[in-house]
């Protein structure tokens, strides 16, 4: 409840663009950028509109939920702001697993930043990090290909890619910024046909960065996909042996 | 090209064949005179009625023609009522009062050879069935049962249709979070096989005057099995194969209208086979399925959507039934359809031609036998078309619908209660919507003399082709988008209805389409009805939910062994529908849909 009340708090403070932010917030920002009282681990999504980041993460949610019979998650989401008209935030219509007590999740509006999130995400996150959550999801709006929108956020621990097999042509890939600096690159609706000859371009593609980036191919909307326990999996392993953000993070900051 | 192509190519090449039967007659004069001789024949056959004030009239009127290529148009183009491709009905006599010995000697008393016997005029010597079947269900199963016994006092056979409040609807428990408030609103509430004892006692089961309708499509499968259990805990193991009446689980067009879905498609779709392959086996009387156009129709399409996308559900559901190994001409028999009737022109014929283009395909494109070709069709006039301004008005708008469903030879019908707009019907009302149609179809003449009494007009032809080819369009249009199944899992026929839905507000709105009362000869005051709600009490709730805490609290050891074999059944991939009926003897509703969803998942509505 009080999460609920201090979000809309951030929020407005930041459309007002207040110099004078509350300062137990400013504090808690600067504690989790020196990696104090921090709680959770972040995950990061993004992708092009209808990709299926929602069903996604709703589906990783069900997992989680399922292996944490005491385990808490929060999902902070975005909608695009309309000029005029508000946002949509419309994602949990689609969230049927994540209509649980120990889901909190909380959809924004982009008020007009361009990039995937928006002017209070970072404050909101930094808040959520450390409310004792296991996880923080953070699900940006629907991205063009310039969009990185995790770059600056160094709390994030690791960053998934969700990609659609229609992406055009191969050509296209090549533009796409966020191929360079995810964590993991998914490629959903891999039952469609197209999808084989995508999981190849991305693979050419992904080669080129030489970094130790997954690739993995999902049906979010299969019930238990296989390519969804996967992925599951590699996220469980943050913070666990494999670390692949945490240093990256803070030299981004 | 999958079966709905191969229908389009069936109706296609019936209208050639017909086209070249005309030619036929006329240029070939041997055939021609046998078809003369067969139309002069069936004339002279046709028995003579005597209406009340002494006039008498064929019982079967047919069009005065008298050319071999018109009447060779009329047979394979229309058929006869009762004949391929059944244009003009699905039976003989339809809502023909039974022919009585004062008006024909001993004609009542033929068995055989007159050519108006058989099963035109029902069971043997017994009149037909009353063709009214009303909607209902409030509250608890005890006040449901009760408006049961209300509605059918008057009738000799007793044909129940049941609607099932929101939570059963969906499959959830009435002791589960966030659904106290709305147990038994909008329908009955069911939980547990104890509760369907309950919805239809003093109602014999098994008797051929009885049949049970149950509006309900996801969670189908267990609320059948629930039934079966409760009419063998009232009559024992043997009253299975005697049990007449049927259930909607009509998934397609949840997904596509209507939103009432708790399995993703394909599991759900598997369930419903696993019940189709058990009743079409252990039920023969039984229709397990009945595909429906209704909510299709309510949630805005126009009425050739609702045509099109109903009898293409219907192929798909054969197509895949047939797959599954079960017999064409076991399951095709008991399909069954339920169309809206509103107030379009198209209406008019609706039926009609869906009776035609579902013949021609299940026997052209599937190869089924004459019963499995039958189109058999129960009515509801339009909720939609009803409105809350001026209800009275409603009645006009019924009797206006239930005239056009009559005129299509609809099998069953539900006439709606006028005050529907505000509350679920209350007794005065749904007692003006039930004699309404007595009045139709025993008080008035225009039924119950003479078959064929308003088909075949000018304009009814006109309307009769017209949506014909809208729908062969519609298709068309699925069929290039592969298929029924891709067809929905891509949204196609959602936002084909969605987008009809919000061209008849505009149109409301614009005044383009009069609705009188609201946009059009408007009274000026608003009269708010004095009608009183029905709403269920809140002590009714509580005692819905303490009945089900027992319930599950007697049964809780066993319930757990029997939700662990169904889930090996389903996991194993094997027909699961024997497991669900020995799951429901201990389990409830919720508890039954809760280990599924573990298994296969939820549905993710489709925004």
């Amino acid at each position: 409840m009080e999460l609920a009340r201090k979000l809309p708090e951030i929020e407005e403070a930041a459309a007002k663009q207040k110099k004078h932010r509350t300062s137990n917030i400013k504090s808690a920002r600067g504690r989790i950028r020196r990696g104090e009282h921090r709680t959770s681990k972040v995950i990061g999504f993004t992708g092009p509109g209808g990709a299926g980041k929602t069903t996604l993460i709703d589906e990783l949610v069900l997992r989680f939920l399922n292996q944490n019979p005491k385990g808490r998650i929060a999902i902070l989401s975005h909608d695009p702001s309309v000029i005029g008209e508000g946002a949509l935030l419309g994602d949990r219509a689609t969230m049927i697993n994540s209509q649980d007590d120990r889901v909190f999740m909380r959809s924004m509006a982009t008020r007009g930043q361009a990039g995937g999130l928006s002017p209070a995400t970072q404050d909101c996150l930094a808040l959520l990090a450390e409310s004792r959550f296991d996880y923080v999801i953070i699900e940006t709006v629907g991205t063009g290909q310039e969009a990185m929108p995790f770059q600056k956020n160094g709390i994030v621990d690791l960053t998934v890619l969700v990609m659609n097999p229609d992406y055009g042509s191969r050509l296209q890939l090549q533009k796409i910024v966020m191929l360079d600096l995810a964590d993991i690159v998914v490629v959903n609706k891999s039952d469609l046909q197209r999808a084989r000859t995508a999981h190849t371009e991305i693979e050419q593609r992904l080669e080129q960065n030489r970094r130790d980036q997954q690739l993995i191919d999902t049906v979010a909307k299969r019930h238990r996909d296989s390519g969804v326990d996967e992925l599951f999996d590699l996220i469980s392993m943050v913070g666990r042996d494999r670390r692949p953000r945490q240093t990256r993070g803070r030299e981004n900051l | 090209m999958s079966k709905l192509g191969q229908v389009v190519e069936a109706v296609e090449n019936y209208n050639k064949f017909v086209l070249n039967q005309v030619k036929r007659a006329r240029s070939d004069e041997k055939f021609g005179r046998e078809l003369f001789e067969r139309w002069n024949a069936i004339r002279a056959k046709t028995p003579v009625t005597h209406t009340p004030t002494g006039l008498p009239l064929p019982r079967l009127a047919l069009p005065e023609i008298d050319e071999p290529g018109e009447i060779a148009r009329y047979f394979f183009g229309e058929g006869l009522p009762g004949e391929f491709p059944f244009l003009n009905g699905a039976y003989r006599e339809m809502y023909l009062e039974p022919v009585r010995e004062i008006e024909t000697g001993s004609y009542g008393k033929r068995t055989s050879g007159d050519g108006t016997k058989g099963k035109a005029s029902g069971n043997g010597a017994q009149p037909p069935e009353e063709p009214t079947r009303l909607f209902s269900g409030l509250m608890l199963a005890e006040d449901t049962n009760e408006r049961f016994h209300y509605l059918t006092q008057h009738q000799r056979t007793h044909r129940l249709s049941t609607a099932f409040d929101g939570p059963t609807l969906y499959g959830i428990d009435s002791d589960a979070d966030g659904v106290f408030g709305k147990i038994g609103e909008g329908g009955v509430a069911i939980d547990t096989v104890e509760d369907m004892v309950r919805l239809y006692d003093g109602f014999d089961l098994g008797s051929p005057n009885f049949s049970a309708s149950m509006t309900i499509s996801g969670p189908a499968p267990i609320i059948m099995a629930m039934y079966i259990a409760a009419a063998k805990r009232r009559f024992g193991p043997k009253v299975v194969q005697k049990l007449r009446g049927t259930i909607q689980a009509d998934i397609f067009k949840e997904v596509q209208a209507q939103n009432e879905t708790i399995f993703p498609i394909e599991p759900s779709l598997r369930f419903l086979t696993d019940m189709v392959e058990f009743t079409t086996r252990e039920m023969p009387r039984w229709y397990p399925i009945s595909i429906s156009g209704y909510h299709i129709g309510e949630a805005g399409s126009t009425p050739v959507q609702q045509a099109a996308y109903t009898l293409s559900n219907g192929f798909a559901y054969a197509e895949m039934f047939a797959a599954r190994g079960i017999p064409i001409d076991q399951f095709g028999p008991r399909l069954s359809f339920f169309l809206d009737c509103g107030l379009d022109v198209e209406y008019i014929a609706l039926a009609r031609v869906s009776r035609r283009i579902w013949a021609i395909g299940m026997r052209d494109a599937f190869g089924a036998g004459p019963r499995g070709q039958l189109f058999k069709l129960h009515t509801q006039t339009s909720g939609r078309s009803l409105i809350a301004a001026e209800f009275k008005n409603n009645l006009t708008r019924t009797a206006a619908e239930l005239i056009l469903a009559y005129i299509n030879a609809t099998n069953s019908c539900h006439s709606n209660s006028a005050d529907e707009p505000f509350t679920t019907p209350s007794e005065e009302w749904i007692r003006l919507a039930a004699h309404g149609q007595a009045i139709l179809l025993e008080e008035s003449g225009i039924f119950k003399h003479t078959m064929n009494m308003l088909s075949g007009s000018p304009g009814m032809k006109a309307v009769e082709r017209a949506v014909e080819v809208a729908i062969l369009d519609e298709f068309r249009e699925i069929e290039r988008l592969g298929g029924v199944l891709a067809a929905v899992e891509d949204r196609y026929q959602r936002s084909q209805i969605q987008n009809a839905a919000h061209r008849y507000e505009e149109q409301i709105y614009a005044g383009t389409r009069p609705i009188i009362g609201l946009n059009k000869y408007r009274n000026g005051e608003e009269h708010a009805p004095e009608i009183k709600l029905a709403r269920t009490p809140r002590k009714k709730q509580e005692l819905q939910v303490d009945r089900l805490v027992k319930f599950k609290k007697k049964n809780a050891e066993k319930a757990k062994r029997a939700l662990d074999k169904l889930v090996d059944v389903v996991e194993r991939g094997e027909n699961c529908f024997s497991a669900l009926l020995e799951a429901v003897e201990v389990a409830s509703l919720g508890q039954i849909t809760g280990r599924l969803q573990e298994v296969v998942g939820r549905f993710r509505p489709m925004v």
